[in-house]
């Protein structure tokens, strides 16, 4: 047995070799984009500059150069890197344990729920931490909902997960249209718009840890349990016959996606895409196993995200909304992985 | 080494206010038994197995079990594209706590088990690009890999060619003596019963059952009142009496 075991093993030579090529050229992917992005901007950085002012920052000086990469760009990079990272971690998994390749992290309410918790804060108290607070509130309490209701309707399977999230999306969404319409034309509505289409504009240092405070537990849950999702994504029944409750996990997973979501969408507005796309790149490139799959989105998301930010930060003299460049990039490179893989919906 | 029990006391199985498929089901099943449960389409043989294995509570009666459980579902698949090496590891993952992730003897296990099963050369291949008969194959190694020892199979022979068939009984016959699980398995061939069956069940229709040994249940009469086909017995070259369904088609 162990013979034909060794043998088996040893089928695929270089296959370590190729898996930590494919781990150093990801976390370089990464460096190389936060370096880029610390370099470029009104005031263009050479990459030394650029490790020079990280240095002299680092260690307490603050010229225009330190200043400038350390205080103004790197919460920024960080940011961008932190929230591409999240919702790509998120989408992975929540495709995962719906057992749904298309599913995405806006599907189970998180997104749209955000944006009508911090809509109605910016009509009601206009003030930044309290916008942040309901986006994140708004966002939990939506995919609580779509939790209660799936249990309600007595629909165990992840398909009522997926239903009850598009009927409270679709809600939440009436209540995002009805902000708009309630709200001043000349202050409330522009913030309420602008917020909406996602932006990294303001990125301080307080806003990077708020970030981090919301979305880095949720990921290094998910990263814990990134195995589970496996066994998620193969079916509740084994689990049931060995006598345990799939369904409680796949909660739990859910609320992890929905804080890394929310607190996404809370910082820098509805970033759509970036959950559903890189799934699919991680898949393409790792392989469906979870397990390797699931860090190799939070490193493509990151990347990606922070890409996408330092290009809508410096392409034009106005700030491009995030979503738009999502969107305009999302959907070309789902076209070309739906053409080029022959099925990213396999059947069952 | 195996903890495996199945009790059914008075169990009946019925879909809402229909007539039950079973009634009155007691049946007490030990270590190293195989139990092949035979009946027409529609008649509560997936209904009853789901049962057994906890998958749906019986409309009336008892269900009590113990020992490791593999389910095989019928037309086993993945939505993702799994490699078949990694869903047969999953099997030993169930219940190893929410942190664990395969490890040396695990990925050892599940390429003996598919190596049991003939398909070796498949480890790396992705499950959704199988066909039928090889994903069924997969799920079986996944059940070998888990060492489970209470087998729960729903129809396991439909997809497979008659040597993979062959393979399959040597399996159930293998993993009931040697590692003394009990297996459980529904089937619409009356050979697959009478070969590595030590019981039968019978599901007859309006809550009607039969139970016991293969030698008296999977009698020509007995199968014609289940299929309501009639059955020759045919002596083969070997002096082996069979038992061949009459198609009986006109053209």
């Amino acid at each position: 047995m162990s013979v034909v075991a060794i043998e088996s093993a040893a089928a695929r030579p270089g296959g370590h070799a190729r898996r930590s090529a494919l781990w150093i050229g990801l976390g370089g992917a990464l460096l190389a984009a936060m370096v880029v992005a610390l370099a470029v901007g009104r005031v263009g950085l050479g990459v030394t500059e650029v490790l020079r002012a990280l240095w002299a920052w680092a260690g307490g000086v603050r010229d225009p150069a330190a200043i400038l990469v350390g205080d103004i760009r790197l919460p920024r990079v960080l940011m961008a890197a932190l929230g591409g990272a999240a919702l790509a971690a998120a989408g992975t998994t929540l495709q995962g344990l719906t057992r749904n390749p298309l599913v995405s992290p806006d599907l189970v309410g998180a997104s749209s729920g955000a944006a009508f918790g911090g809509a109605a804060m910016i009509l009601l108290f206009d003030d930044r931490l309290v916008t942040l607070a309901g986006a994140f509130a708004g966002g939990l309490g939506a995919v609580a909902l779509v939790l209660l209701l799936a249990r309600q309707v007595g629909r165990r399977d992840p398909l009522g997960l997926v239903l009850c999230g598009v009927i409270v999306s679709a809600l939440a969404s009436a209540l995002v249209t009805l902000a708009t319409v309630l709200a001043d034309p000349e202050d409330e509505l522009p913030s309420i718009v602008y917020w909406l289409m996602g932006s990294f504009a303001d990125a301080s240092w307080s806003g990077a840890g708020w970030l981090a405070l919301a979305t880095l537990p949720a990921v290094a849950l998910i990263l814990a349990l990134r195995f589970q999702v496996n066994l998620l994504a193969l079916g509740d029944d084994e689990a049931r016959a060995l006598g345990s409750e799939p369904q409680r996990l796949r909660a739990l997973l859910v609320v992890a996606v929905a804080l890394a979501t929310a607190g996404t969408v809370a910082v820098a507005g509805i970033v759509g895409w970036i959950g559903l796309v890189v799934a699919h790149m991680a898949r393409l490139l790792v392989g469906a196993d979870h397990a390797v799959s699931i860090p190799a989105s939070a490193l493509l998301g990151a990347t990606l995200l922070l890409a996408v930010d330092t290009f809508a930060r410096t392409a034009t003299a106005q700030e491009l909304p995030l979503s738009v460049l999502t969107a305009m990039l999302g959907t070309p490179v789902f076209l070309w992985l739906l053409a080029r893989n022959g099925g990213l919906v396999r059947d069952v | 080494m195996s903890d495996a029990r199945l009790r059914l006391e008075r169990v009946t199985v019925r879909h809402a206010r229909a007539a039950p498929l079973v009634q009155d089901l007691t049946l007490t099943l030990e270590p190293g038994e195989v139990l092949a449960i035979l009946g027409p389409n529609g008649r509560g043989k997936s209904s009853l197995l789901r049962c057994m294995a906890g998958l749906c509570a019986p409309s009336a009666g008892r269900v009590e079990r113990s020992g490791l459980a593999a389910w095989l579902p019928q037309g086993p698949g993945a939505p993702f594209a799994f490699e078949a090496r990694l869903v047969a590891v999953m099997g030993r993952l169930t219940r190893r706590g929410l942190l664990a992730t395969p490890d040396e003897p695990d990925w050892i296990a599940a390429d003996a088990a598919l190596a049991r099963l003939g398909i070796a050369h498949l480890a790396h291949r992705p499950v959704t690009e199988l066909s039928g008969g090889e994903r069924q194959l997969v799920w079986l190694a996944r059940a070998l890999a888990a060492e489970a020892s209470l087998w729960l199979l729903d129809e396991p022979s439909a997809p497979l060619d008659l040597r993979n068939q062959v393979r399959l009984l040597a399996l159930l016959r293998e993993v009931a003596q040697e590692r003394r699980a009990l297996v459980v398995f529904t089937t619409h061939d009356p050979e697959h019963a009478r070969e590595v069956g030590d019981r039968v069940l019978l599901l007859l229709g309006d809550g009607r059952h039969l139970e016991g040994r293969p030698v008296d249940t999977l009698t020509a009469e007995n199968l014609r009142e289940l299929y309501g086909v009639p059955f020759r017995r045919v002596v083969a070259d070997d002096g082996e009496t069979l038992l061949i369904p009459c198609f009986e088609v006109a053209r």
